[in-house]
């Protein structure tokens, strides 16, 4: 493993811990969940490898060895386009196929890379456990002022908010409900920090985990027309996601597999008994590869194969 | 799509041995063999002889192509004539990307009512009607040449299967799924290739998924699909746009022009009856397109079916045994399927209103106008109007899915 960095369009150099195996698979593109960073994912990397896959684990901007405002970006959507950045940087580097993957909001970023620039420089996308919080539907514990919002959306009266479990409240960021009316409505307060997340401090800096966001992070990692940006997809996909996932509903990712993504892909859906939203990368670390295996290894292997024909 | 140029034949024959007999053939005889021969024999008339459940498709001398539906069928014909050719096809899914969506149809569906004859979803796109024959002349222009459709009262008294050992009713009621039935209605929209528009296509789904055995054997006898009493449209006005509000004026026409050929046929009626146009409707049209509605969905989870009431001598009998007022119940289920208490991302009364944020896209965008002020007028009818409401959220919703990942647009 290497670590690596790039020059993204507006100069800022972005880390990225470098798995490249130099063969002609796919390179699996990697992109975190919210405070963590590249770190935590070098097992994913290391079985792809194993499986030989090669593997970049993305940092965010302002994330492990990134450059960049710490908690905050310049601009809403400035994730998917150092995404874009990257991708491009790699297609002058190698030609082998791309594939991008992103666990929680990283699966976001994948998502809204999608959306602004089509799937035309990558062959595959997976999402664990996509972490889509902006929707009124998504979230599996909707906040006490959900039932108004219910009443604005639909004119209708919302079933009861029952209230969010205790264990689950521990991990729950919070959000300055004040702090983030006054971002939206003026610019400049929309880097200052509307939502935290729970964590020790000290682990937290061990860790180099970023614990506080600001509007304009907080909306770059969130997605409120998630139909439309499945829509989008042409490449094979993968929904990966645990039964007691904290963040995700239960039912999302059969909706959006079932009506949003397109019936002429190739898709795949596995939903996991007892695993949350943290223990499913544990999964990923052995479904990801088998999902690789079953739809680009023999891809791979067929065009080595047919190439070898042609020079006999 | 169908190959023209060959003979093809879909289904079952039930009275192989009668019609070897009456036209004095080789024991052995071969489909092809037979159906030639019962043509020279009889003619374009010559469905009425053969009995079963089946598709032919035959070319015959100088350019001719003949197509053909058994008196009762499970099976669909579906064909396109124009500049391009003839195309042939007995899945309407062959004709589906980049579709153009007859509005008319849609107030149909709405209605409550299936798609028959001289109204189908796709504009160009025309469907064979149980019973019909046709013969296509394809130079030194394309043109139509002949056109038959059996009379109700021919179908009745065509040629019946030979007797065999009744098959017993092997599709058991299973118990409904509503949590599951709201992820399941774009797959079983994609299946019919038409919005979802009836609830029991949704109970039959969940039936045949259940079912362990390879080969289902329906033997319910028909059940008269009921129209709405109310139309969406009273239950929330301004719920349908123009396009959908200007044609309704075409589908009283559609229904005028049918009572009509109904009052025709009952002229000719030469056995006393007490036969009423719902009734005559249902088995001329609707019954078909139900059974092959329940043929697609069986054929999708790679299981064969049969229609025990799909014989001329079984439906006569049906007729003749009970009131027409027993033969009327409803096909709509009684208590409703879908809760208003559903989460919100598997609750199809959100999901239809949240069309307006999503998906949306031009065929709905122009024929519905979901609003949540004044769709949500029509949600909270629901107690008293279930089925109707639930139906307008189901077609909506699968209508907008289908148009958006096939393409399609409106005239």
């Amino acid at each position: 493993m290497e670590k690596l960095t790039f020059l993204a369009r507006d100069g800022e150099m972005l880390a990225y811990d470098d798995y490249q195996l130099g063969n002609d698979r796919p390179i699996v593109i990697f992109l975190h969940g919210s405070t963590y960073n590249a770190r935590r994912y070098a097992n994913l990397a290391k079985k792809l490898n194993g499986d030989n896959y090669g593997a970049c684990l993305l940092n965010w901007r302002g994330h492990g060895g990134s450059q960049g405002r710490v908690g905050s970006v310049d601009y809403i959507g400035q994730l998917e386009d150092d995404l874009a950045d990257f991708i491009h940087h790699l297609k002058t580097v190698t030609h082998q196929d791309l594939i991008i993957t992103g666990h929680s909001a990283g699966a976001i970023i994948c998502l809204r890379y999608i959306n602004k620039y089509g799937c035309n420089d990558i062959a595959g996308v997976s999402f664990i456990a996509p972490a889509i919080n902006g929707p009124l539907e998504t979230v599996r514990y909707p906040h006490a002022s959900a039932s108004w919002q219910y009443r604005l959306s639909y004119f209708r009266a919302s079933k009861p908010v029952l209230p969010v479990p205790p264990n689950i409240l521990q991990y729950a960021p919070s959000l300055n409900s004040l702090a983030f009316f006054g971002a939206k409505l003026l610019p400049f307060l929309r880097h200052r920090t509307i939502l935290t997340f729970p964590a020790s401090e000290r682990m937290a800096k061990l860790e180099g985990r970023v614990l506080n966001y600001s509007y304009n992070l907080m909306l770059s990692c969130d997605i409120n027309d998630y139909p439309a940006a499945f829509n989008k997809i042409t490449v094979p996909t993968l929904l990966l996601c645990g039964a007691n996932d904290e963040v995700v509903h239960p039912q999302l990712l059969s909706t959006i597999f079932n009506w949003h993504l397109p019936p002429s892909i190739v898709k795949e859906i596995i939903e996991l008994e007892n695993v949350n939203h943290i223990q499913v990368n544990n999964a990923a670390v052995k479904l990801v590869p088998l999902w690789l295996n079953r739809h680009f290894a023999s891809s791979t292997e067929q065009t080595v194969s047919e190439s070898e024909t042609v020079a006999c | 799509m169908l190959n023209t140029n060959t003979i093809t034949f879909k289904g079952k024959l039930t009275n192989k041995q009668i019609l070897i007999e009456q036209l004095d053939l080789d024991k052995e005889a071969t489909i092809t063999v037979l159906i030639e021969s019962a043509y020279q024999q009889w003619g374009a008339l010559f469905n009425q002889h053969l009995a079963g459940d089946y598709i032919i498709v035959l070319p015959l001398a100088e350019r001719q192509l003949l197509v053909c539906l058994s008196p009762f069928s499970s099976h669909q014909l579906f064909y396109r004539a124009d500049d391009n050719g003839f195309f042939l096809s007995d899945n309407l899914s062959c004709f589906s990307q980049g579709a153009t969506v007859n509005t008319l149809s849609i107030n149909q569906l709405l209605t409550g009512r299936t798609l028959y004859q001289g109204n189908h979803l796709f504009d160009g796109v025309s469907m064979l009607t149980n019973g019909q024959c046709q013969i296509w002349q394809f130079s030194p222009r394309l043109e139509l040449v002949s056109d038959h459709t059996l009379t109700l009262q021919q179908k009745l008294n065509s040629a019946s299967n030979q007797s065999s050992e009744p098959l017993v009713d092997n599709i058991a009621n299973e118990t409904f799924i509503p949590t599951q039935a709201f992820n399941q209605l774009p797959t079983l929209a994609r299946i019919l290739t038409e919005p979802v528009s009836a609830l029991w296509q949704l109970n039959f789904l969940q039936q045949v998924q259940q079912h362990t055995q390879p080969d289902l054997h329906c033997q319910q006898p028909p059940i008269i699909m009921q129209g709405v009493s109310k139309t969406i449209n009273s239950l929330s006005a301004s719920l349908l746009k123009r396009p959908l509000m200007r044609r309704q004026s075409a589908l009283t026409q559609i229904n005028s022009v049918l009572y009509d050929q109904f009052q025709r046929e009952l002229d000719d009626w030469y056995e006393p009856n007490t036969l009423d146009f719902k009734t005559w409707l249902y088995l001329s049209y609707e019954l078909g397109v139900q059974w092959a509605q329940k043929r697609l969905i069986a054929q999708h989870y790679d299981k064969a079916i049969d229609f025990g009431f799909c014989d001329s001598a079984k439906i006569k009998h049906w007729l003749n045994q009970a009131p027409v007022e027993q033969q009327s119940l409803t096909t709509q289920p009684v208590n409703p399927l879908f809760s208003l208490s559903d989460d919100s991302i598997v609750n199809i009364f959100d999901a239809m209103q949240r069309l307006m944020y999503h998906g949306y896209k031009p065929v709905t965008e122009k024929l519905f106008n979901i609003v949540p002020p004044i769709s949500a007028k029509l949600i909270k009818q629901h107690p008293k109007h279930s089925s109707q409401v639930e139906s307008f959220c189901c077609l909506s919703l699968t209508l907008d899915h289908l148009a958006r990942h096939a393409n399609w647009s409106l005239i």
